[in-house]
């Protein structure tokens, strides 16, 4: 149905990707750069959003490995004639989520629009997308130094403006064969992935530098992972379109670049275009072009004149998209914790280098559940063996991996002695792998050959102390002439087999047996 | 309906109806395709039972083709069956074809296509369009049809055939499955010898839809204030002939107790623009998917011939009405001129719902002819240009354009030839346009 209230058309504004955000963005370049060479950069930025299914069909966005092209479709992703779009709910709250983390405005009344271009891999030949009622506005994300190399001096955060937030379908999956575009013989199209959906993120040209660019886009995939917005583990589940432009040039877009490392290098290489084209005092000309990784460099796709006009209308199969302030406060209040809210908080408990470690790893409820009170430990474990184990195993939630009861009693043993560390640390590899108890573990190493001496079973002790001497002679003879690494050495050739004993307990086995000598 | 017709004494009467009339795109031969039955062989049975029907194709009936009209859609088999369908399906219908039409819709004389309709009553004459198949087929064989209006494209061949044809509110009935001429405006009806009949498949096809995020459920019933109006422009519109013969009805209505006021509307002009720009512009986007990549017609690519030079090539195959809509359509909603044309006609719209929203609260329903003449000689309407004919739509804009339900009612001739008068009611208040429909078809019958 139509809207009353339509904005006035701006005058002719070329026609990039999004033509309401170029308005946006011409008036924020006029803002000026304090690069050296009046460097500004932007990307814009499209995540395939967490849902089970696509954004206007019931298709499964998780087809299984083997599947074939073209096997999740139906008339609506295909654009058959007489289909209909229908709104995925999920994808709604997922956007949502990402605006409120994102600090947008949310607009409770966005609007889909069709935005018309012939290419073979868009099945309707529109897209549907949102245009100039996009869900969110003004937003921003704030990037710490430390991984942004950020230009400017003494700021330890870099404050990354974002002008627009909104949902859209993804196009089919265009796929050469042999080669690439320039050099396959024919191109195949997988509707898998048409209907896709996305989120766009658009920011201001505010980046000064390829490295910021790269810096901004890992902090934004970290949240959205954390999020649940995204799904991390996912093959190519963000892409970008980066914008940039030198003092005295017009901008380039260089199109759909995947990795972070590539839209750097991307940068890096088309800024380095243009300030030689600027050397050589050749203008450098409003285009859209593509990194080659394999040549690194940006090569020519299209120039302004050949710019489309996408034609935009407003969507007539779907209503505008109405959110109930009850629904935007469920969200709110579903939404985890901020990562930044979530570290502050960390800070006054646990050492500050595994604040992030826990927050982003999703450790923090664990961590908040245990009654063990030595936090700064417990963050230790956790962050350090813990972790790695549930990452060995390929287990993403920590109560999978360990019922608390067992992390907590692991750390009283440590902590009173009654196991040492070099021990815990692969008592933990097996709790985990094997879902066995701490007590469990324990009964099984007082079977083997590492009884603790007290126990009882001198006899294996003696006979491994008596081997690793024998097949070490030098070590032996070192340790004698005066040098003590020698003998932590040997000591460590027993850990290796044995555990229970205490190291301090087990080098002096060795010391004695060798004055003995 | 017909209760003692079989299905095949329907198919017969549907190869009379083409043979003479030409309005058939594709008659049924076996029986699966046409009942929806299911694998075990077993036709549904159900109220609908012994009703058979044509469709207009441009709506989807899975397994049989549906070309909208259109070359470029040539052997295209809908492997889903529209929502509609699906519904008369279950009730038990039976489909015995599909009925020709204008070129995905474009046309007022259902002379915008390679295959050309005829009267039924005067062969020389044009059916009107855009079911300008529908009209000929349900006139000639008594069978109701199931119809599509965008603007006009149910009153129109109604009027011109001497048949009743509904059109319901925008978003009654589920769109899933029909090809999109424009999707803001389209609707589909049905057209039927009796306003009984086309109603009741109407309520059939009816409802909320899951598949249609604009299929709505009903607004209440609005008390009835027992007062209906007609619109004095839209009378002014009309030829003398037609003239005469709706208000005789008017006043058949008027001696039959129904109090009828004037009214009279500002906006009747610019609903005409306003509803040409919006739909063109709509149309202009559904018609990008037709690029001979996927179904229809699909030649094989030329010697190194690019992907734009091959869609291009496929895309000379829609007819030159098509193509002057997606021009036109394409143009309104560039960035420059959207503004001037596009926002603006939405915003006309708004003027000529409100209009019309306000008339509606007085009246129960508001009378005007359906077309401003008699379906014209087919030698007339070669010597038409295109904003003549879509002049002549003038009475049916508004209210496909507002989206409220409205039906063209066969009353006196004129010239020997059907006149139909248009009833048109508020959102949701089908029951009061029936109510008046049946008042009009019962003072037509007396006299």
């Amino acid at each position: 149905m139509p809207f009353e209230k339509t904005k006035t058309e701006s005058s002719a504004t070329s026609a990039t990707s999004t033509t309401a955000s170029t308005s946006v963005q011409k008036d924020a370049s006029m803002e000026r750069s304090n690069h050296p060479d009046g460097l500004k950069i932007g990307l814009e930025t499209h995540v395939t959003l967490n849902t089970m299914t696509k954004l206007f069909c019931g298709c499964s966005t998780k087809p299984a490995a083997d599947a074939l092209p073209n096997s999740q479709t139906c008339p609506t992703c295909l654009g058959l004639p007489g289909s209909k779009p229908r709104l995925n709910a999920k994808a709604v709250e997922l956007g949502v989520r990402a605006a409120e983390a994102l600090g947008f405005a949310i607009n409770p009344n966005s609007i889909f629009a069709r935005k018309t271009y012939y290419y073979p891999d868009l099945s309707k030949n529109y897209q549907i997308t949102q245009y100039d009622q996009p869900l969110g506005l003004k937003g921003c994300l704030k990037v710490a130094a430390a991984n942004a190399k950020i230009e400017s001096e003494g700021a330890t955060v870099k404050t990354v403006d974002l002008t627009r937030l909104h949902i859209e379908e993804d196009p089919a999956q265009i796929v050469y064969p042999h080669g690439n575009m320039a050099n396959s013989t024919y191109t195949l199209l997988d509707y898998n992935r048409s209907g896709m959906p996305l989120l766009e993120i658009v920011t201001e040209p505010c980046l000064r530098s390829p490295a910021e660019a790269k810096a901004y886009l890992e902090e934004l995939f970290r949240l959205l992972a954390y999020l649940g917005v995204i799904d991390a583990k996912a093959e190519r589940v963000m892409k970008s379109d980066a914008n940039i432009s030198i003092a005295g040039g017009e901008r380039v877009e260089i199109k759909n670049i995947t990795s972070f490392a590539a839209v750097e290098k991307a940068l890096q290489s088309e800024f380095f275009r243009q300030k030689k084209m600027r050397q050589l005092g050749k203008p450098i000309e409003r285009q859209t072009r593509l990194y080659s990784e394999e040549t690194d460099t940006t090569l020519l796709m299209r120039t302004k004149e050949q710019e489309e006009d996408y034609g935009y209308i407003v969507e007539p199969d779907l209503p505008p998209l109405t959110l109930t302030t009850a629904f935007i406060d469920t969200v709110r209040r579903t939404t985890k914790e901020l990562p930044t809210a979530a570290i502050a908080r960390l800070q006054t408990t646990v050492p500050a280098q595994y604040a992030p470690v826990l927050v982003y790893q999703n450790l923090l409820p664990y961590l908040e559940s245990s009654t063990f009170a030595d936090k700064p430990m417990v963050a230790k474990w956790l962050c350090g063996d813990f972790l790695k184990a549930m990452n060995y195993n390929g287990i993403d939630d920590p109560l999978a991996a360990m019922p608390i009861r067992e992390f907590d009693a692991l750390l009283t043993a440590i902590q009173t002695g009654k196991i040492h560390e070099r021990a815990a640390k692969e008592y933990i590899k097996k709790m985990v792998a094997e879902h066995k108890t701490l007590d469990a573990v324990l009964a099984e190493e007082r079977t083997g050959a590492g009884r603790h001496a007290q126990d009882g079973n001198a006899d294996a002790t003696d006979a491994l102390i008596t081997k690793i001497i024998t097949d070490n002679p030098k070590a032996v003879a070192e340790y004698r002439a005066g040098k003590p690494k020698s003998l932590e050495f040997l000591v460590g050739q027993f850990l290796r087999q044995h555990l229970v004993l205490h190291p301090n307990e087990v080098r002096e086995l060795f010391k004695k047996r060798i004055e003995k000598q | 309906m017909n209760a003692t017709l079989t299905l095949s004494g329907a198919l017969e009467k549907a190869r009379q109806a083409e043979t003479r009339l030409n309005c058939m795109a594709y008659i049924a031969e076996n029986t699966s395709a046409t009942t929806g039955q299911k694998k075990n062989n077993t036709a549904k049975t159900g109220p609908l039972s012994g009703v058979f029907l044509g469709v207009k194709d441009n709506l989807c009936v899975a397994g049989m083709p549906a070309s909208a009209g259109s070359q470029i859609l040539q052997g295209y088999v809908p492997p889903f069956n529209a929502t509609a369908i699906e519904r008369l399906q279950q009730q038990g219908a039976t489909i015995v074809g599909k009925t020709v039409m204008d070129e995905f819709g474009f046309g007022t004389f259902n002379v915008n296509t390679q295959k050309i309709p005829k009267n039924p009553h005067d062969p020389t004459r044009a059916t009107g369009g855009s079911s300008g198949g529908c009209g000929a087929f349900t006139a000639a064989t008594g069978m109701p049809s199931i119809a599509e209006s965008t603007g006009g494209s149910i009153s129109a061949p109604a009027a011109f055939c001497g048949v009743v044809g509904v059109t319901p509110t925008y978003g009654k009935v589920s769109r899933y499955g029909l090809i999109d001429y424009a999707n803001s405006l389209d609707k589909i009806g049905t057209v039927a010898t009796t306003v009984k009949e086309a109603f009741d498949l109407l309520d059939v096809m009816a409802g909320p839809d899951s598949k249609d995020s604009t299929c709505l459920k009903p607004f209440p019933e609005k008390k009835a204030t027992h007062k209906a109006a007609i619109v004095t422009e839209l009378f002014e519109k009309a030829d003398a002939g037609v003239r005469q013969k709706t208000m005789n009805a008017v006043d058949n209505l008027k001696q039959a107790g129904v109090q009828v006021d004037t009214v009279s509307f500002h906006h009747i002009e610019s609903a005409l623009f306003a509803y040409y720009i919006i739909a063109m512009a709509e149309a202009s986007t559904n018609l990008a998917k037709y690029v001979g990549l996927r179904y229809g017609e699909q030649p094989a690519a030329e010697e190194n011939e690019t992907y734009t030079e091959f869609f291009t090539r496929v895309r000379g195959s829609f007819g030159p009405e098509a193509k002057r809509r997606i021009l036109l359509g394409s143009f309104a909603r560039t960035a420059g001129y959207r503004g001037k044309y596009y926002d603006k006609a939405c915003r006309v719209r708004t003027l000529v719902i409100d209009e019309w929203k306000g008339a509606l609260e007085k009246y129960d329903v508001l009378l005007t002819p359906s077309m401003p003449c008699i379906a014209p000689k087919f030698s007339e309407i070669e010597k038409l240009k295109p904003l003549q004919h879509y002049a002549m739509d003038a009475c049916t804009v508004s209210p496909n354009l507002a989206g409220l339900p409205h039906a063209s009612i066969p009353v006196n001739t004129s010239e020997n030839m059907p006149v139909g008068l248009q009833v048109i009611g508020g959102h949701f208040q089908e029951k009061l346009v029936r109510r008046y429909s049946e008042m009009v078809e019962a003072a037509v019958s007396k006299t």
